[in-house]
């Protein structure tokens, strides 16, 4: 293992294989369900695409995401989540696979598929969930390969304890601030928004709960402006993104308010909208 | 009147909102442009066959699409298209991008929608897919994954950048993207300009639309290549 590190440390820095020809761009690909993770090439002047190479990874995969300099591959599977090593441009290494941690609100989940997110900052944890009311936080080695499950962070809205079911919450998507110190999470079945604090150890402090007043709509997705004002929700039901703006108060969480642009994703007539507002 | 919202039962071009499922969404690394995708669902045969209609609007620019496939507006025909077809929709995913502003360097001001830049039909329903994942190069230019087929498409978003830098002399009413009617710029242009095709043996079987019961080898359909397609460089 330490060999492999050595490599992959020495082509980062001398580039040893990883120059790329002008115009040509490289891709990984992944499958649900068979374990092929493809490096694939686009030619940005020829618009060719080919196959560079095939690998076969611990799973199938559902999500890819890079951690903040390239470096490290993650992947969300079924029951978990896994790193590669990335030889630059087209190849990986596999480095490690860390299973979800089954119990959420002291009952034992079957996880599903999970999400993730990875923070830019140190020490660039992973943050992830499966189809249940908790998120978890993955810690990383020095070379980013993913050590275990840390901890397990409950969400449930208050009040709901008397009928403590984990159907209450179920969250599908992550944004971060841009100085990772919050995380949000979207939360399709409690229908709002969770932000949870982060602090300088990656570790998730108390959620807190922002409701959408909406009926039905499933919130699924996030992405937050690079200038973290802006939050965009991808709802799964009304086939809308909705945009929060994010006002900063020292000290406290961020807080939402709801703007009344909503954009339509399946093109509809004539609407007037009228949004609701968070506070 | 927020019911509008929910409740429109058909729209101008036919399409039924409850007939899609939002699926994903992403931001341009610059902040610029914000994707988001809807994949089709499968409608109940309970559900009536009133709201599947035929879009009219079916564009393939063969000067610039060196895909098979047809670049379809669901709603618009894209300025410069020098053909139109006719094709069945209701059975595709739709993929919209947004203009954000841009807001000043270090400032705290980017990001608010401004204006549509595209709504275009997907060439499948998306499968579990239908993701976008934004070139970091370039904010127009954009892989598709698919598990329907399985593939990995390239779409090229030209003109974002002749676009005016800001908003400060758009008047508020027209910041609310659902007033209509507010087409795209007329020099923004789209077009697929690259397609890699999975394996076979890494795609999912169409003659098995189900997960229940089936043998670890078959690969139900949707459930291979391709889930996610990231940009290395």
């Amino acid at each position: 293992m330490r060999g492999l590190q050595a490599l992959l440390w020495a082509q980062h820095m001398l580039g040893l294989f990883g120059t790329t020809e002008a115009g040509k761009h490289n891709l990984f690909v992944s499958s649900f369900r068979t374990r092929n993770i493809f490096s694939i090439s686009y030619d940005d002047e020829t618009g060719y695409m080919r196959e560079e190479r095939s690998v076969l990874g611990y799973q199938g995969h559902t999500w890819l995401s890079f951690n903040w300099n390239k470096t490290v591959l993650y992947a969300s599977q079924q029951d978990g989540w896994s790193s590669y090593m990335v030889l630059p441009p087209s190849l990986l290494a596999q480095s490690a696979s860390v299973p979800i941690n089954r119990g959420c609100q002291g009952q034992n989940n079957d996880p599903g598929e999970t999400s993730l997110y990875v923070s830019r900052l140190p020490p660039y944890y992973l943050y992830g969930a499966g189809r249940s009311a908790c998120s978890q936080v993955v810690s990383v080695r020095p070379d980013g390969s993913l050590e275990a499950v840390v901890q397990t962070v409950n969400y449930r809205q208050s009040g709901s304890f008397l009928f403590s079911s984990t159907n209450t919450s179920r969250v599908e998507g992550f944004a971060m601030s841009p100085d990772s110190r919050w995380l949000y999470s979207a939360d399709s079945r409690g229908s709002g928004i969770w932000i949870t604090p982060v602090d300088t150890r990656g570790r998730l402090g108390t959620p807190s709960f922002n409701p959408i007043e909406m009926e039905d709509i499933r919130p699924r997705r996030l992405a937050l402006h690079p200038s973290g004002r802006y939050l965009y929700v991808l709802n799964r039901r009304p086939n809308r993104v909705f945009t929060f703006e994010v006002i900063q108060s020292s000290g406290l969480p961020p807080s939402l308010r709801q703007l009344d642009v909503s954009i339509a994703l399946v093109p509809t007539g004539w609407c007037f909208h009228a949004s609701s507002r968070l506070h | 009147v927020f019911p509008c919202i929910f409740k429109a039962p058909l729209t101008i071009t036919g399409l039924a909102e409850n007939s899609y499922r939002g699926s994903e969404i992403q931001l341009s690394e610059d902040g610029r442009v914000l994707y988001a995708t809807v994949r089709y669902r499968e409608r109940k045969s309970d559900d009536g066959d009133d709201d599947r209609a035929t879009a009219k609007y079916v564009t393939r620019d063969t000067s610039t699409v060196l895909s098979q496939d047809f670049l379809t507006p669901v709603n618009r025909t894209f300025p410069g298209a020098k053909k139109v077809y006719s094709r069945q929709a209701g059975t595709n995913g739709i993929l919209t991008a947004v203009l954000l502003s841009e807001g000043r360097p270090g400032s705290f001001s980017g990001g608010y929608p401004i204006q549509m830049l595209m709504q275009a039909s997907t060439p499948t329903s998306g499968g579990r897919s239908n993701v976008v994942k934004v070139a970091p190069w370039n904010n127009g230019v954009f892989a598709l994954s698919d598990s329907d087929r399985g593939f990995v498409q390239i779409w090229r978003l030209d003109g974002i950048s002749g676009l005016p830098p800001d908003t400060v002399h758009v008047p508020l009413p027209a910041l609310n993207i659902n007033w209509k009617p507010q087409g795209p710029p007329s020099n923004i242009r789209a077009s697929i300009v690259g397609e890699w095709r999975a394996p076979t043996s890494a795609v999912g079987n169409k003659a098995y639309p189900n997960d229940d019961d089936l043998p670890d080898e078959i690969i139900p359909s949707g459930r291979g290549c391709c889930s996610n397609a990231i940009w290395y460089d």
